[in-house]
C-alpha cells in the first residue's frame, strides 16, 4: 500500500505496521481523515535526554578547560549580534 | 531542575571571554546540571560553527567547540515535521524570527527553560507565551 501524508482510518488499520515503519523511516506524520477530515496523527516520538555518565561529564568538563585555554582574538564582540547575523 | 533548550548566543558569549555577557552567560551555564544535556535543535551546532568562523576563531577552538557540541553534553533535536508546524505557530503568535521560533517551539514541546542572551525574544516570549520561563545572563540560576 502507498503510503502519503494523508490517509483514512480504514486504509491505516488495513497498513498500520506499515505505516509506522514509513513515519519512523521519513520522520513525516501521517494525518488519519474520519469523513474527509483529520482525525489524528502519528508521527514520531522525540527521543528524551538521559543522564550523562560520570566519564562523559568528565569528557564535556575537559573539553570546556581546553576551550579556555586556547589563545583567541582580543576584540570584545556581542554574541546575540554575531549569531543573529548568522540568522538573517 | 527543569530541563533547559540553550540558545547559540548564550553557548557562544560562554565559552569566549571577550564576548561582552562572558561572565555572566558562562556563571549561567556552569549553573546547569553537569549530568544533564542541553537541549538543543539539530541548528544549533552549525550555528555556532559558523559563528565562530565569521568572528575569525582558530581552527583548534572550532574543532574542539564542534566535538563538544555534538557530544552527549548536548541532545540535538531533528527539525522534524511536527517542530515545524510548532516553530510557525510560534512565529505568527510572538513575530519572533525563524530560527527564534525553532527554539521557543523545543522548550515549549520540552516544557524546558530557555536560556538566552536575546532581549528582544524574552520579550516577546513574555508577551505570547506568559507561562514559559526563559533565563538570561541576569538570572540568578535556572528554575
Amino acid at each position: 500500500m502507498k503510503i502519503s501524508p494523508s490517509m483514512t482510518l480504514t486504509s491505516v488499520k488495513a497498513a498500520l505496521s506499515e505505516v509506522v515503519r514509513s513515519v519512523r523511516r521519513t520522520g513525516t506524520p501521517v494525518v488519519i481523515t474520519v469523513d474527509g477530515e483529520p482525525a489524528a496523527r502519528i508521527e514520531t516520538v522525540a527521543p528524551e535526554s538521559r543522564r550523562m555518565t560520570r566519564s562523559e561529564v568528565a569528557t564535556a568538563r575537559a573539553l570546556m578547560d581546553a576551550i579556555g585555554r586556547i589563545p583567541r582574538p582580543r576584540s570584545s564582540f556581542d554574541a546575540v549580534a554575531l549569531v543573529n547575523d548568522g540568522r538573517r | 531542575m527543569s530541563d533547559v533548550v540553550l540558545d547559540a548566543s548564550m553557548f557562544v558569549s560562554a565559552i569566549s571571554p571577550k564576548e561582552v555577557h562572558h561572565a555572566d552567560a558562562r556563571k549561567m551555564y556552569d549553573s546547569y546540571d553537569l549530568d544533564r544535556p542541553f537541549i538543543v535543535p539539530a541548528l544549533f551546532r552549525v550555528e555556532v560553527v559558523a559563528a565562530l568562523v565569521r568572528r575569525g576563531e582558530p581552527l583548534e577552538l572550532i574543532d574542539t567547540v564542534d566535538v563538544l557540541v555534538s557530544g552527549p553534553r548536548f541532545h540535538s533535536v531533528a527539525l522534524d515535521p511536527a517542530l515545524l508546524d510548532e516553530a510557525a505557530r510560534v512565529a505568527r503568535k510572538a513575530r519572533l524570527r525563524a530560527y527564534d521560533a525553532v527554539y521557543v517551539a523545543l522548550a515549549l514541546r520540552h516544557k524546558a527553560v530557555l536560556m538566552t542572551l536575546d532581549t528582544e525574544v524574552r520579550v516577546r516570549v513574555a508577551d505570547a507565551f506568559p507561562t514559559m520561563r526563559v533565563v538570561d545572563d541576569q538570572s540568578e540560576e535556572v528554575p
